[in-house]
This record gives C-alpha cells, sequence and structure tokens, in this order.
C-alpha cells in the first residue's frame, strides 16, 4: 500500500523537529496529523484513527509509551512506530512488551526513516490481504 | 505462510534470525520455537538441529535473502510475512537497539527487491 494512500497522527514535543518531521511527512502520506503531547496526541487518535502512529518517547504530559498503551487498549492492532535512541533500554523493553515493532532511530536519517514507513505501509497491505484469505 | 519448505530455506532463515539476535535467551527458547513452526513449519527439534550445526558466516546475509526470496516465489505477500515473522522476534527478543539496527538492515534488502 502506497504511503500516499495513509494517514499519519505525528506526536513530537520539540516544534522544530516537529516542524521538520511534518514538512516530510506531508509530502509523502496522504494525511498528517500533528499533536505535541501524548495527551493531545490520544485525543487526536481517537477523533482521527489514522492509519500509522509515529510518537517520540520523552514528552510532557503523557509520555509516547503511555500514549501507545492506551491507543493499544482501543485497538491492539494499532500500527505505531516509535523515535527512539541508543541509551532508550528501558524505554524499548516496555515498548516490547506492548508489541510496538518498528522503530525509527535516532539520530535522524531521512533514508532510514522512508524506509521504516514504506515498511509500516506494506505491512497493514499485508495484514489486509491475510483478513481476506 | 505454511508450505513446505526445502531444508535450504530452512537453513537459511533459522541462519538469518541467528544473525539478527546472535543470542538465543534460553528462556525464550519456546516461544521461537513455536513462531517457527507456526509460520515456517520448523519444528523445535529441527530448529536446535539447525542452530546447532550451521557456522552464520558460511553463507553471506544476501545469499541467505536470495535463497529465501527464491522459495517464496518472490511474492510480495510471502516476503512481508516473512519480515513480519522476523520483526516479531525481535519484539520477543526484547527489542535491544542493535538486533534492530541489525532487523532493519535486513528488511531494506528485502524490500529493495520488492
Amino acid at each position: 500500500m502506497p504511503l500516499k494512500k495513509l494517514s499519519i497522527l505525528y506526536v513530537e514535543d520539540n516544534l522544530e523537529t516537529q516542524r521538520l518531521i511534518k514538512q516530510i511527512l506531508e509530502l509523502s502520506a496522504n494525511e498528517v496529523f500533528v499533536a505535541s503531547d501524548g495527551e493531545e496526541g490520544l485525543a487526536l487518535y481517537q477523533e482521527k484513527k489514522p492509519d500509522i502512529v509515529l510518537s517520540d518517547i520523552c514528552m510532557p504530559k503523557m509520555d509516547g509509551l503511555e500514549m501507545s498503551r492506551e491507543i493499544k487498549k482501543i485497538d491492539s492492532e494499532q500500527t505505531i512506530a516509535l523515535f527512539t535512541a541508543f541509551n532508550d533500554a528501558d524505554y524499548l523493553k516496555q515498548a516490547s512488551e506492548l508489541k510496538i515493532g518498528t522503530y525509527m532511530l535516532k539520530p535522524f536519517d531521512r533514508k532510514q526513516f522512508f524506509n521504516s514507513l514504506n515498511y509500516l505501509a506494506m505491512v497493514i497491505e499485508t495484514k489486509k490481504e491475510s483478513k481476506n484469505l | 505462510m505454511l508450505n513446505s519448505y526445502s531444508q535450504e530455506f530452512k537453513i537459511a532463515a533459522t541462519s538469518l534470525l541467528l544473525n539478527i539476535v546472535q543470542k538465543i535467551d534460553s528462556k525464550k527458547k519456546k516461544q521461537y520455537y513455536k513462531i517457527f513452526q507456526k509460520k515456517l513449519n520448523i519444528e523445535p527439534e529441527e530448529f536446535d538441529s539447525i542452530k546447532e550445526s550451521i557456522n552464520i558466516d558460511t553463507i553471506t546475509i544476501n545469499e541467505k535473502i536470495d535463497i529465501i526470496r527464491k522459495e517464496l516465489g518472490f511474492k510480495q505477500f510471502a516476503i512481508m510475512s516473512f519480515l513480519m515473522m522476523l520483526n516479531q522476534c525481535i519484539i520477543l527478543d526484547g527489542c535491544d537497539i542493535e538486533s534492530y539496527g541489525r532487523f532493519e538492515s535486513i528488511r531494506d534488502s528485502f524490500m529493495e527487491q520488492l
């Protein structure tokens, strides 16, 4: 499934990073929704039900993991990817427990970022095909 | 994805997993067995036997990828299902970031050819 057909919720508290990634996402996805913390992200998720949730982990009010936990309670199959760094071992362990399987590794690498997004788009397509078998 | 796969494929698939995970936690072994049995029709004894007998560096990662792609008929659905299975193993592994980086590199090699 081409990324162009999908909607993405992007959650990031750093406004400069948010602006940069939002611009990149808008060129690739059908719709992009942006939130600045987990609470806002969760509210926007409930309203928009995007195909992919893309989130930073460390954020004020509600962090990316807590938000992901709440989203998984609503839809256990929701595709979520988290931005993470090498020193986030504890967070990664918790993310694994939530069955989050895709990460955007920091520092940001544009090619890797698109590879991961395309992979997610194809995972969504494969899951849909699988349900139809 | 359940099928009767060739021995060459089973060795390549198991070996590729070991390239990513490198050290299988004995506490999680049964879960790996379950995934390989369910998704690739590789029985636990067979999984162990391959794991013990292979040197993962005998053939390159690209050669393993070629064997797997060919056995899966170069079909996107089958290849994506295989990648999702490897991804599931990464989660099972607790997602050590270095393992994830190795998975990402293998995933991208597969996807370049889809």
